[in-house]
């Protein structure tokens, strides 16, 4: 809004201007909400009324597979998939199958996808012809405290057309921790309301007044009467079940993430206390005493609140940290170490949709990337790269030129454009396998070279090949990973923060790259490579999407390969069908 | 700032489509620093836990009656997170209410701590007149916060409840077969009120006033269902303007009645309000059972009875769940080893 | 704040406009898409609109009070078989402790001695309530009208499945209120029930929202507010003061205290007027309804069928030609898959309805009409002709079927 003081200067002289925008505005907001002004509690309840009737089709009635038992559910697309408890679907683990009745009074076969059960979260499909109704998720982290909260279910499963139970409240309270039992079922940072949830309402939604989903209902509170609802119901919140939806539509065991740290507290100032040799979060420099300002930009004030905060992660998930170490701010990125949940059986995640999700994903990202007539992947590439090496600190920034070509099934050519003018071949790529190319000036390449040139070959050679011809078989989906506008600072395009998927892909003998691709847009935002033998990795960081005859192809490369920083900027493209 | 620009920017905000800040908004910012969670200590165990609502700038806090009480000791946690010790300065066994003043810790032997001032509260208004004609009337919205099943702790929030009053009627109940010795006047709330830790609760209009205050767990005679209801504020300004002469102590007032006495060996847990905690053993009391069977402290309890303990909490649990009378084994890790005692039964005093 | 004391300048001007420009689209362009609930204005409305409600709903409202009888015998479980021997029309019957068909209670409340609340029917002193109100057999019946009056009722019939029950009191020009019309019943729209088992004058006020209609076998709209013995028998109302249904405890089992047990937990049901008015329109000729049975025990170790292992004679199975070994796969058309699909089908239908079951015997399929009968109408079950022996191969259970 315009400061005040602005206001004052042009009172004197705008008066009539604003006065005759003021009534101009009115009228606008007095023909549009009108009808309001007469009878707002009815017009109150119609809003309610029709929210309802929006939402209430993607709500499932969950079954097993002999139509026993009772739970609920919520369709999240299209497709059919749904989101719910996993306890709900515990007993189905074994055939992966279920049933969902939905208000159209069918009940349709239901395929158990992935599971998440220390969080308490799995997702499922629905198996139909036709579009179903769903749902959208909404930001639980906007969510207040006396915000209108709607839960819709099967409770006692008492619906017998399949409609769902609809029950009316607000929220109670956020942020609230209820212990699971062990390592499964915690509920580490979840929404608490009074909108009354009992037995058969878990893994139904939780909307705020406009429709979104903000949770899923798992949990209640019960006193000695026994298992009803008491005005104490928890749903796990949105945004948490945000970060696990790759891995639980790639059909896989999600697992949560720790720091492997503890925290003391002293009145609203959190310092770590002990933390695991073997963790992350040792390996990234903290240590006993180093205070905890924020976790991903959450000033934390209790020891409570890290771990109910943290509980709410995948394992892997690169968390934020601010610290204050020797009485210096530091930030501080650490990838959470896994937790493991107990499980009866072992859970097999089954190929078949995995596969399925990494086909989507690839046809995802090549309609992202082709923009005219052609759908054929370039058969020749060439372009100029320039490099600029940054860090580790004290050693001088360098540049070079490179070029890069990479001709049909051929090989990738790198050289060193050098300043006297002479060539210099460095190396060459294939997928598979690095070949040496001695002639002229030679470099033996390191590791890291190694790897990402091969994740670059396979991003040319593989990515946008016709998924049909593809050989999928040592590629994997393997879950989830963020990424934050912090990780490319200096990128004029850089995102918001975006939850990627990612597919990992074999690269040479003993590197894997996981090619990380924004969830909503299909784009590829990142590749990790790791050498597995050492664990040595390089991340590559990719933006300044254009289109280069055709495809739209990154001109912006940040390359991260230990301490080493390159920053590559792409450009002079010739490619050719 | 010029009157015709004010004028013409509040028209617009009155028509403009309003960005809501939810009805209920004012009712929770004048409540939720207004109530207090209260803890009652035993020798070993926590000995019931409640709500209270703070009633002066200097400490003052209005509760009910319960187990927490006659505890040995009160913990009172403010809604910012700061700790207070709580005596009782005042009973009403009729009413089943109580008084509580609020103290810092004490920190030595002799140190009083700095008096209190300006904590946030309720301005009760007992003696105008204008407060006794303020009642509430059927129909109308009220929030509740309080602590029931002890979810928020330190600086975290209340829960929160909601309904409208659903009547105003004389109450007419009992706890367990004991009949509730208070007969008069309760507001019957909409909303679940009947929970551990929720008496003591703090109910206020959509204007933020207090209308009343959570009473105990009580099932109505009428209907024989647990009750939802609140004691109004003028029942409570009656309380606070008597003088206190009742100084009957709950368990006297009901020596038949609550739950059966919980074992209490002697144990006394590393509690800080820090979740998960596992059950190491802080102090064992002199004379005590648990002494008596050799349970030392820095012991990790690991089992009671051959269930598995994972903190302090399920340490509780385990002891309500016990037969009064028979003897517990329990299995300790001390140090390196693992030690097995049994702690022989005694009556509860 | 200060004052401008500069000259005004053309630039100046045109700076202004642009800024009035900017404040005009930064305050459209903040109308806010995001509602978190009910804004205040709108609850302060609603609270005089839930006491106009009550005023506008309180001379159709009774206060029924009744004098003796006894505690229904408690059951242990809800289908635990226990003898209660009533049959809702007078005395109690002698006690049956052969069989097995014994109605039960349903719950293991405790009934209370505080008054209860019914409804007007008709102006010719007609009154409608729930059932529950007299699970004690009460000697003598009072109801006192919203004028004062208190009148002797006759309790003119009872529906223990539908859980409602008439009244007649010697009175005329009694005010019936309004009724909504039932298909104009939304999901979501507010409910407020009204009940004066609290022992006030004035009714006691629970608000909710109408969580489903068509439920209970399409007996009963679905409401998230607090139905208990506070309000059994009295109206679920909408925000005008109509009528949407009669609050009654209920639950997906037989049993005339089935559901109770579940007070206050945002579950509750309601009859609305289409099932009042024909089960009203029953009660009134003295007819009461009571739990329906098929004479029948199911073979516990069918997994996935329900098998029968005897029929009763005389019984409703026995009279439609079934008999032991029989598999049930579909009553009324719908599959059923093992007994809770059974009872589902079965709980809400009265003594006296017909039902088409579809049996596989052996390799044969047929179908069958059975008419329920009363608890007193069955006969004995048959003895094993020979002990049961664990050895000896089940019976043939159905093909499951593909839902």
């Amino acid at each position: 809004m315009i400061p005040a003081s602005r206001f004052v200067r042009t009172i004197r002289h705008g008066r009539a201007l604003l006065v005759s925008a003021a009534l101009a505005l009115s009228v606008f907001a007095g023909t549009t909400h009108g009808q309001t002004a007469a009878d707002p509690v009815v017009e109150a309840e119609r809003r309610r009324i029709e929210v309802i009737e929006r939402v209430a089709p993607s709500v499932a009635c969950l079954f097993d597979a002999h139509q026993r038992g009772g739970g609920s559910g919520v369709l999240i697309d299209a497709e059919g998939h749904g989101l719910t408890n996993y306890h709900v679907v515990a007993e189905m683990l074994d055939a992966r199958r279920g049933l969902g009745g939905l208000s159209d009074g069918k009940l349709y076969e239901l395929e158990v996808l992935g599971i998440d059960p220390t969080g308490d979260v799995a997702m499922f499909r629905l198996r139909g012809d036709h579009a179903f109704p769903f749902a959208t998720l909404g930001d639980s982290d906007a969510v207040r405290v006396g915000d209108a909260a709607i839960a819709m279910g099967n409770p006692f499963s008492i619906s017998e057309d399949y409609t769902p139970t609809v029950t009316s409240g607000l929220v109670t309270g956020i942020h609230r921790y209820q212990s699971g039992t062990g390592k499964n079922l915690v509920y580490s940072d979840c929404i608490q309301v009074d909108a009354a949830i009992n037995p058969g309402n878990s893994g139904g939604p939780l909307f705020n007044a406009i429709g979104e989903i903000i949770g899923i209902n798992g949990r209640i509170s019960v006193n000695r009467r026994g298992r009803l609802n008491v005005g104490f119901g928890y749903a796990i919140s949105s945004n948490q079940i945000t970060r696990f939806m790759p891995a639980l539509r790639a059909g896989l065991l999600a697992r949560h993430g720790t720091l492997q740290a503890t925290v003391t507290a002293e009145s609203a100032n959190v310092a770590f206390e002990r933390i695991a040799a073997e963790s992350s979060a040792a390996a990234a420099g903290i240590k006993r005493g180093d205070k905890l300002i924020s976790l991903d930009a959450v000033a934390i004030t209790s020891g409570n609140q890290y771990l109910g905060l943290l509980g709410a992660y995948p394992a892997d998930w690169p968390v934020q940290l601010l610290l204050e170490q020797n009485g210096a701010r530091r930030n501080v990125v650490v990838r959470l170490d896994p937790v493991n949940p107990k499980s009866k059986k072992p859970f097999t995640p089954d190929r078949s949709i995995n596969l399925r999700e990494i086909e989507r994903v690839l046809r995802r990202f090549q309609q992202a990337s082709f923009t005219g007539e052609t759908t054929r992947r370039p058969m020749s590439w060439k372009w100029t790269i320039a490099r600029e090496r940054s860090a580790p600190q004290n050693a001088p920034a360098r540049s070079e030129r490179l070029e890069a070509a990479q001709i049909g099934d051929g090989p990738m050519r790198v050289r060193r454009l050098r300043d006297d003018g002479l060539i210099g071949s460095l190396f060459t790529a294939t997928e598979g396998s690095v070949i040496e190319e001695v002639s002229g000036e030679t470099l033996q390449p390191t590791m890291d070279v190694q790897m990402t040139l091969g994740a670059i070959y396979v991003m040319q050679r593989w990515l946008l090949e016709a998924v049909e011809t593809l050989d999928l078989t040592s590629v994997q989906h393997v879950g989830g990973d963020r990424w934050l506008p912090a990780d490319s600072p200096s990128a004029p395009d850089a995102p918001r923060e975006r939850i990627l998927e990612v597919i990992e892909w074999p690269v040479c003998e003993q590197a894997r790259a996981r090619f990380a691709f924004d969830q909503e847009t299909g784009r590829l935002l990142r590749i990790r490579v790791r050498d597995m033998p050492t664990g040595e990795e390089v991340v590559v960081d990719l933006s300044e999407l254009r289109d280069i005859g055709g495809v739209m192809w990154p001109h912006r490369m940040e390359i991260t390969a230990g301490a080493r920083k390159y920053r590559d900027v792409l450009s002079d493209w010739e490619l050719s069908p | 700032m010029n009157r015709t620009l004010l004028q013409a920017l509040l028209f617009l905000a009155s028509t403009a489509p309003t960005l809501h800040a939810g009805g209920y908004e004012r009712s929770l910012d004048v409540l939720l620093p207004r109530v207090v969670k209260l803890y009652g200590l035993g020798a070993g165990a926590q000995a019931g836990y409640g709500t209270g609502v703070m009633v002066s700038p200097d400490g003052l806090v209005l509760t009910v009656f319960s187990l927490l009480i006659d505890a040995r000791r009160i913990r009172a946690v403010a809604s910012d997170g700061t700790l207070y010790d709580a005596e009782v300065v005042k009973r009403d066994t009729q009413r089943q209410l109580a008084l509580l003043r609020l103290r810092p810790p004490s920190t030595g032997a002799n140190e009083q701590g700095a008096a209190l001032t300006s904590l946030p509260h309720f301005d009760m208004q007992c003696k105008e007149a204008a407060a006794a004609t303020m009642k509430v009337r059927p129909g109308d919205w009220v929030v509740v916060a309080g602590n029931p099943f002890k979810v928020a702790e330190g600086a975290e929030p209340m829960s929160v409840a909601h309904g409208v009053i659903s009547a105003r009627t004389r109450l007419d109940a009992r706890r367990s077969v004991k009949e509730f010795p208070y007969h008069g006047d309760v507001l019957v709330v909409d909303a679940i009120t009947s929970n551990p830790g929720a008496p003591g609760s703090a109910v206020v209009d959509l204007d933020g006033r207090l209308v009343g205050m959570i009473g105990r767990e009580v099932v109505s005679n009428l209907t024989h269902t647990h009750f939802n209801y609140a004691m109004p504020r003028d029942v409570l300004c009656e309380f606070l303007l008597e003088a206190s002469g009742d100084t009957t102590k709950t368990s006297e007032a009901e020596r038949t009645e609550t739950a059966p006495p919980t074992f209490d060996p002697g144990i006394r847990l590393t509690r800080t309000g820090y979740r998960k905690l596992p059950p190491m053993v802080e102090r064992v009391r002199r004379g005590s059972s648990a002494e008596r069977a050799g349970v030392r402290p820095d012991d990790l309890i690991l089992t009671v009875n051959g269930k598995a303990i994972g903190d302090a909490e399920e340490y509780d649990d385990r002891l309500r769940a016990l037969t009064p009378g028979e003897p517990v084994d329990v299995v300790i890790r001390r140090g390196r080893s693992i030690v097995s005692v049994r702690i022989e039964a005694e009556k509860n005093p | 704040m200060t004052q401008a004391t500069k000259p005004r300048s053309r630039e100046a001007t045109k700076g202004t406009a642009r800024q009035v420009a900017w404040l005009v689209v930064s305050l459209m362009t903040t109308a806010p898409v995001f509602v978190r609930g009910d804004d205040p204005a709108v609850l302060r409305e609603m609270q005089d609109r839930f006491r106009r409600v009550a005023v506008e709903l309180r001379p159709s409202l009774v206060r029924i009070e009744t004098v003796g009888g006894t505690q229904p015998t408690r059951s242990v479980a809800p289908s635990a078989p226990e003898d209660t021997g009533e049959n809702g029309e007078g005395l109690p019957k002698p006690k049956r402790t052969q069989s097995p068909f014994r109605d039960d209670v349903g719950s293991p409340f405790v009934l209370a001695d505080g008054p209860t609340t019914g409804v007007v029917y008709s102006a010719d002193g007609y009154i409608v309530t729930s059932s529950f109100n007299f699970a004690r057999e009460p000697a003598l019946i009072t109801v006192t009208l919203s004028d004062g009056r208190r009148l002797a009722a006759d309790l003119v019939a009872r529906d223990q499945v539908r859980k409602i029950a008439l009244l007649k009191v010697d009175a005329t020009n009694l005010p019936a209120p309004h009724w909504a019309d039932v298909s104009d019943i939304r999901v979501g729209q507010t409910t407020v029930a009204l009940g004066l088992g609290f022992g006030a004058d004035e009714p006691s006020i629970h608000v909710g929202i109408i969580s489903a209609l068509n439920r209970m076998r399409g007996n009963a709209v679905q409401t998230d507010a607090k139905l208990s013995p506070a309000n059994y028998g009295g109206p679920l109302s909408d925000l005008h003061g109509r009528v949407l249904g009669i609050c009654v405890p209920m639950a997906q089992r037989p049993g005339e205290l089935a559901g109770v047990e579940m007070y206050d937990s945002g579950v509750g049901f309601a009859l609305p007027r289409n099932r009042v008015d024909r089960i009203v329109a029953d009660l009134m000729t003295g007819r009461s309804f009571h739990r329906g049975w098929l004479g029948m025990v199911v073979d516990p170790r069918a997994v996935n069928a329900v098998v029968i292992s005897k029929v009763a004679d005389p019984s409703p199975m026995k009279n439609a030609g079934l008999q032991a070994g029989d598999a049930i796969v579909a009553v009324d058309g719908r599959p059923v898959n093992h007994f809770g699909h059974l009872m589902q089908a079965l709980y809400m239908l009265p003594a006296g309805e017909s039902v088409i079951v579809q049996i596989k015997r052996g390799e044969a399929e047929f179908s069958a009409t059975v008419t329920l009968a009363r608890s007193d109408e069955l006969g004995p079950l048959p003895a094993l002709e020979e002990p049961f022996d664990p050895a000896d191969p089940l019976p043939e259970p159905p093909p499951e079927e593909n839902p």
